[in-house]
C-alpha cells in the first residue's frame, strides 16, 4: 500500500510535467520535456558513455564507503578500548564533521593532485565523519549486560567485536551508512565536477557538468535522474534488504 | 556434605564524604553441592554486590572466594549467572542459537549435531520445545527467563546463580518459573544461589536462606529453610515469615 502510495505520487509528478511541457508552459531550453529525457537517457545507454559513467562513479563511491566503513570499524574499536581516545575521537569530528568537503579541495590537489586518489579522499570526508558519529552513538548506547553475558560466557576480545559490539550497535550502524552513502554522493558530484574527466569516461557529476557545455539541458536532467534512480535503489533494496535480515528481524529497528 | 562454594570474610567498600561505606562487611557464606541458597535482603543491602562478587564479576578490597577449593578472580563457564534483566538473551540470536552459544564454546571439537541436539534437549527441560527458531523480541518476559536459563543449563555449570529473575513477570509466571526451577533441582541436582527480596520465594524455593540486614551487608542469620516446595501450608509459615520481614528491616 505505502508502495503503491509512493508509485502514484511519482506518476502523478510526471503526469503535471507532460502537461506542463506539452501546454508550451515549461519552455524546453528551460526544462526538457519527459520524452526528451527519456530519449536523451536512451541515448546514452545505448550509443554514449552512460553506463560507463555509472560504473566509474559508483567505483569510487564503492571504494570511498569500504575505506570509510573499514576506518570507522577499527575506530570505533579502538574507542571502545581506550576512553581517552574516544573522547578525542568525539571532538574531532565535532570539529571536521560540518567542514564541506569542495573546501578541503585545494589542499587534496596539493597533497594528491586530481586524479580518482583525490575524489576518494573528498567522499571519504564525506561519508567518514556522520558514519563515525553514529558508530560512536552505536557504542554509548550498547546494554552493559551484553558483555556481562559475555564475560561469563568466555568471549574473546574478537567475539565481543562481531557477535556483541556490531550486531547491539546495529541500528547506528545501518543509519550512520545510510547518511554515508548520500554524503558520499554529493561528495562525488562536486568532485567530478570540478576535476573534470578524472578516468577514460568520467562519471555522472562529469556527464552533468559536460551537458551544460553543450547546452544539452535533457543530458543534465538525465543525469539528475540516474542520480535519484540509483540512490532510491539503493535505500530500498540494499539498506532495506540488510535492515529485513538483521535489525528488524531482531526486533532493534527505530 | 559436600562444599562447593566458600565466601570468605568478603568485604567492599567505597568512599563517601571521605568516610568508608560498607556495601559488604565480613560477608562469609558456604553453599553446599545440590542445594538452593537464597540470599534474602531489601533493597540496597549488598544481596546483588554479592551474587557478583561470588561469580567474579566485582572486585573486592578483601576477603576471598573458593569455588572447590580455588579461588575465583573472574568469571567464568564455572559459574553462569541468570540475570532480572529480560534483555540478557541476545537478541541477535534465535533461542536456539542462544542456548546452542555455550555449548559450541565449550565443546569446540564436537559435530554440530551434538550442540544442535543439547539445545533441544534444553529447550525442553524448560517447556520451551518449539519455539528454537523465535527471536526474543517475539517472546513474552517468562519466556525469556526460560530461555536465560535454559543457556545457564547448557553451559554445565557448577554453580548457577540468580539475580532476582523472576522479579519482573507478573505473579502467575512467577509461581510457575519457581515451579520450573525446583522441577530442575529435583532432576538434575542443581547448586543455586539466588538472590531475592520476596520473601514467599525465598520459602518456597530454597533449601537454606541467607538474610541481611538494612545496613553495611552483615550476614543476619543463615536459616534452614522448611518450606521448601510447599506454599502456606503449616501455620507457622507466617510466623516464620513475620520473623524474617523484622530481621531484614531492621
Amino acid at each position: 500500500m505505502k508502495r503503491l502510495r509512493g508509485l502514484a505520487a511519482a506518476l502523478l509528478l510526471l503526469a503535471l510535467w507532460q502537461v506542463g511541457s506539452a501546454s508550451g508552459r515549461l519552455d524546453p531550453m528551460v526544462f526538457p520535456s519527459p520524452a526528451n529525457v527519456a530519449e536523451s537517457l536512451a541515448n546514452g545507454f545505448v550509443e554514449g558513455d552512460l553506463p560507463l559513467q555509472i560504473l566509474f562513479s559508483l567505483e569510487l563511491i564503492g571504494k570511498g564507503l569500504l575505506i570509510s566503513g573499514l576506518l570507522a570499524i577499527i575506530t570505533g574499536y579502538a574507542c571502545m578500548e581506550m576512553d581517552g581516545f574516544r573522547k578525542i575521537v568525539a571532538t574531532i569530528v565535532t570539529l571536521i564533521h560540518p567542514l564541506p568537503g569542495v573546501a578541503l579541495l585545494p589542499l587534496v590537489i596539493l597533497w594528491v593532485g586530481t586524479g580518482k586518489a583525490a575524489i576518494i579522499i573528498i567522499i571519504v570526508h564525506g561519508a567518514f565523519w556522520p558514519l563515525m558519529q553514529n558508530v560512536l552513538s552505536g557504542i554509548a548506547s550498547i546494554p552493559y549486560i551484553y558483555f556481562k553475558v559475555g564475560d561469563n560466557y568466555g568471549f574473546s576480545t574478537r567475539e565481543k567485536i562481531f557477535r556483541i559490539s556490531i550486531p547491539a550497535s546495529a541500528p547506528f550502524i545501518i543509519a550512520g551508512f545510510k547518511i554515508a552513502w548520500a554524503r558520499a554522493w554529493r561528495a562525488l558530484i562536486s568532485a567530478e565536477m570540478i576535476f573534470g574527466a578524472a578516468g577514460l569516461a568520467g562519471g555522472i557529476g562529469w556527464a552533468i557538468y559536460k551537458s551544460r557545455v553543450f547546452m544539452d539541458i535533457a543530458g543534465i536532467v538525465s543525469g539528475l535522474f540516474i542520480i535519484m534512480l540509483i540512490g532510491i535503489t539503493v535505500e530500498k533494496f540494499v539498506f532495506g534488504f540488510i535492515e529485513k535480515r538483521t535489525v528488524e528481524k531482531w526486533g532493534m529497528a527505530e | 556434605m559436600n562444599t562447593a562454594l566458600q565466601a570468605i570474610n568478603i568485604t567492599k567498600k567505597y568512599f563517601k564524604d571521605g568516610k568508608p561505606r560498607f556495601i559488604l562487611r565480613d560477608f562469609s557464606m558456604e553453599v553446599q553441592k545440590g542445594e538452593i541458597i537464597s540470599i534474602l535482603g531489601a533493597s540496597g543491602c549488598g544481596k546483588t554486590t554479592a551474587l557478583n562478587v561470588i561469580g567474579g564479576f566485582e572486585k573486592i578490597d578483601s576477603g576471598q572466594v573458593l569455588l572447590h577449593g580455588e579461588k575465583i578472580k573472574a568469571p567464568s563457564f564455572s559459574m553462569i549467572m541468570v540475570f532480572q534483566d529480560s534483555h540478557q538473551l541476545f537478541p541477535w540470536f534465535d533461542l536456539h542459537d542462544n542456548i546452542a552459544m555455550p555449548v559450541k564454546k565449550r565443546h569446540k571439537k564436537k559435530p554440530k549435531a551434538f550442540y544442535e541436539k543439547k539445545a533441544c534437549d534444553m529447550l525442553e527441560q524448560v517447556g520451551l520445545e518449539g519455539y528454537g527458531n523465535y527471536y526474543p523480541h517475539e517472546l513474552s518476559g517468562g519466556m525469556r527467563q526460560r530461555g536465560a536459563i535454559a543457556r545457564a543449563l547448557a553451559s554445565e555449570p557448577d554453580l548457577i546463580l540468580m539475580d532476582e529473575p523472576f522479579a519482573n513477570v507478573d505473579a502467575i509466571t512467577r509461581d510457575s518459573l519457581q515451579d520450573l526451577l525446583l522441577g530442575i533441582w529435583k532432576d538434575k541436582g542443581l547448586t543455586v544461589v539466588f538472590v531475592t527480596h520476596d520473601i514467599e520465594e525465598a520459602l518456597y524455593i530454597s533449601d537454606r536462606i541467607l538474610i541481611m540486614g538494612k545496613e553495611s551487608g552483615k550476614v543476619k542469620r543463615i536459616a534452614k529453610n522448611e518450606w521448601k516446595g510447599l506454599r502456606k501450608t503449616k501455620e507457622d509459615y507466617f510466623d516464620e515469615k513475620e520473623r524474617i520481614k523484622n530481621e531484614i528491616m531492621a
